[in-house]
C-alpha cells in the first residue's frame, strides 16, 4: 500500500492543489462578515471573511473594492481559492459587494462621507447649466421610459435641442463602468455637448446602485461637461446626483429645468411687447404734450408782442391826435396868416387896410384889419 | 418831408417816430413845422400800422396751419 502511494514535493502539491481548485471553484461567492480589513501600500488589501464557525482569509487589489470599508460589515466576495506557495491559503479577490441592508447601507455612508469629505459635492463646484442648450449629451437606456419622457417633455417645451445619446445599461454589474465610459466619451468628442444629463426612472435600491458608485460619482464630478443628474423617484438621492451641477428629482424633471416652456417665453414676450408700446405711447404723448405746452408759449409770447406794439402805437397816435396843429382849432382858434402866407403871430406887425388870411377848423377867410389896439398887459 | 421808403424795420421807424412826436410835443416847435412833424408822424404811424396788421396777418396764418381753426 505505501509503495503505490505518490510522494509529491511541497511544490507539486501545492501546484497539484491550485490545479484542483482552479478546476472546482474556478469562481465561486461567499459571503460573510468582514473583520482583520487593511490595506497595504495603497494597492493591495487583506482580509478576513467569517462565521460563527469559520474564518477565510483574502487577499485582493483595490481596485475591487466597491468603496470605503470597514469590519463587522456583510459581504459578498467572488474569488478563486488559492494556496500561496509561501503565505498558505487565501481567496483571490475578483469583485465584491456590500451584501445586507445594514451592510449597504452602511458602505453607501462611508463612501459619501469620503467623497464629501474630498469636496465632491460642495456648493462651490456647482456650475450654472446654459438656458436653454443648444445640444445635449443624454447618457441613459434608450429603452427606458425615462428617456422617451425626457425627450417628449423636452420637445414639447421647446425643440430645436440636438440631443446625443448613448445608450447604457442602467442597472447590473457592467452599468457602473458603461456610464462612466458614456460620461468620458462625450468629455472627449470633438464637439462637446453643452449639458451632460445623465436619467434613469424609479426602482429599488438595488437597481439604482450604479449611479450611486464610487467611479460613477467620480465620472460625474469630473466632467467638464456641465452636468444634469436625475435618478429614480423625488426621494431617492444618488451620490451622481450629489455631485451633478444640478440635480433634478426626475428624469422629466430634467427635461423641464433644462428648458423653458416655449408658452412661457411666448406670454412673457408679448408683456414685454405690450409693455414697450406703452411706454413709447407714454414717451410720445409726454412730448406731444411738451410741445403743445411750446407752441401756446410761443403763440402767446407772440401775441403778447403785437398787442404791445399795437397798444404802443394806438397811444402814440392818440397823442399824434392831440399834439396836431389843427387840435386847437377844433376849440375855436384861427391860425392868421400874411398875403405871403406867413404866420402872423404879432398884430404889432399889421397896419390898419392889410389884408389876412384866417384858417379856421372847416374854412379860410380873408379879413382886412380896420383897427389895431394894443392889448393892456403886452 | 424825406419819403421813407419801405424795407425799413419796425424798430427803426418807431424810433423815427419818438424822434418826431418829442419834436411835436416841444412847445418852441412853430406851427409850420409843427404840420410838417405831424404829417410825418401820421405817414409814420400809417406805415407802422402796416406792418403791424402784416404781421398780426402772417401770424393768423402760421397759428391756422399748425391748429387747422
Amino acid at each position: 500500500m505505501n509503495g503505490e502511494q505518490v510522494v509529491l514535493s511541497v511544490s507539486d502539491f501545492v501546484a497539484l492543489v491550485n490545479q484542483t481548485f482552479e478546476y472546482a471553484f474556478n469562481s465561486i461567492v461567499i459571503t460573510g462578515e468582514l473583520a482583520n480589513f487593511r490595506i497595504s501600500k495603497n494597492k493591495w488589501v487583506y482580509f478576513d471573511l467569517k462565521d460563527e464557525f469559520a474564518s477565510v482569509r483574502f487577499f485582493g487589489t483595490v481596485y475591487a473594492l466597491p468603496g470605503p470599508l470597514e469590519d463587522g460589515m456583510l459581504l459578498e466576495v467572488r474569488g478563486s481559492p488559492r494556496l500561496h506557495p509561501q503565505f498558505g491559503f487565501s481567496v483571490t479577490v475578483q469583485s465584491m459587494r456590500p451584501a445586507g441592508e445594514g451592510s449597504i447601507k452602511k458602505a453607501a455612508n462611508l463612501l459619501e462621507a469620503k467623497l464629501r469629505q474630498e469636496g465632491l459635492f460642495d456648493d462651490a463646484r456647482k456650475r450654472m447649466l446654459p438656458y436653454p442648450p443648444a445640444t445635449v449629451g443624454l447618457v441613459t437606456s434608450k429603452e427606458s421610459a425615462a428617456y422617451a419622457d425626457f425627450v417628449k417633455i423636452l420637445n414639447q417645451r421647446w425643440g430645436g435641442i440636438g440631443i446625443q445619446l448613448i445608450d447604457v445599461q442602467v442597472q447590473g454589474e457592467s452599468a457602473p463602468e458603461q456610464i462612466v465610459r458614456a460620461i468620458e466619451q462625450f468629455n472627449q468628442s470633438a464637439i462637446q455637448p453643452e449639458v451632460l444629463v445623465v436619467i434613469r426612472g424609479g426602482g429599488s435600491a438595488d437597481d439604482l446602485q450604479a449611479f450611486s458608485t464610487e467611479q460613477v460619482t467620480r465620472a460625474v464630478a469630473a466632467s467638464r461637461i456641465p452636468t444634469l443628474v436625475a435618478i429614480g423617484h423625488e426621494v431617492d438621492v444618488s451620490l451622481a446626483e450629489l455631485a451633478a451641477d444640478v440635480r433634478a428629482s426626475t428624469p422629466s424633471n430634467a427635461a423641464e429645468m433644462l428648458v423653458p416652456d416655449r408658452k412661457d417665453v411666448l406670454r412673457a414676450l408679448q408683456l414685454q411687447a405690450a409693455e414697450l408700446a406703452n411706454i413709447t405711447e407714454r414717451v410720445l404723448r409726454d412730448h406731444r404734450e411738451s410741445l403743445v405746452a411750446m407752441f401756446e408759449m410761443s403763440t402767446k409770447l407772440t401775441d403778447d408782442n403785437l398787442q404791445n406794439a399795437r397798444r404802443n402805437l394806438d397811444h402814440k397816435k392818440n397823442l399824434a391826435d392831440i399834439l396836431s396843429p389843427e387840435a386847437p382849432l377844433h376849440r375855436g382858434y384861427a391860425i392868421v396868416r400874411d398875403t405871403s402866407g406867413k404866420i402872423v403871430s404879432s398884430g404889432r406887425k399889421l397896419q390898419t387896410g392889410a389884408i389876412v388870411n384866417m384858417q379856421f377848423i372847416d374854412t379860410n377867410a380873408e379879413a382886412e384889419i380896420k383897427r389895431i389896439k394894443l392889448r393892456k398887459d403886452s | 418831408m424825406p419819403k421813407k421808403t419801405t424795407g425799413q424795420s419796425y424798430k427803426e421807424l418807431s424810433r423815427q417816430l419818438d424822434e418826431v412826436m418829442a419834436k411835436l410835443q416841444d412847445p418852441e416847435t412853430a406851427i409850420d413845422d409843427a404840420t410838417n412833424y405831424f404829417e410825418q408822424a401820421m405817414e409814420l404811424i400809417k406805415q407802422l400800422e402796416k406792418q403791424l396788421e402784416e404781421a398780426e396777418n402772417k401770424v393768423r396764418e402760421i397759428k391756422t396751419q399748425f391748429t387747422g381753426e
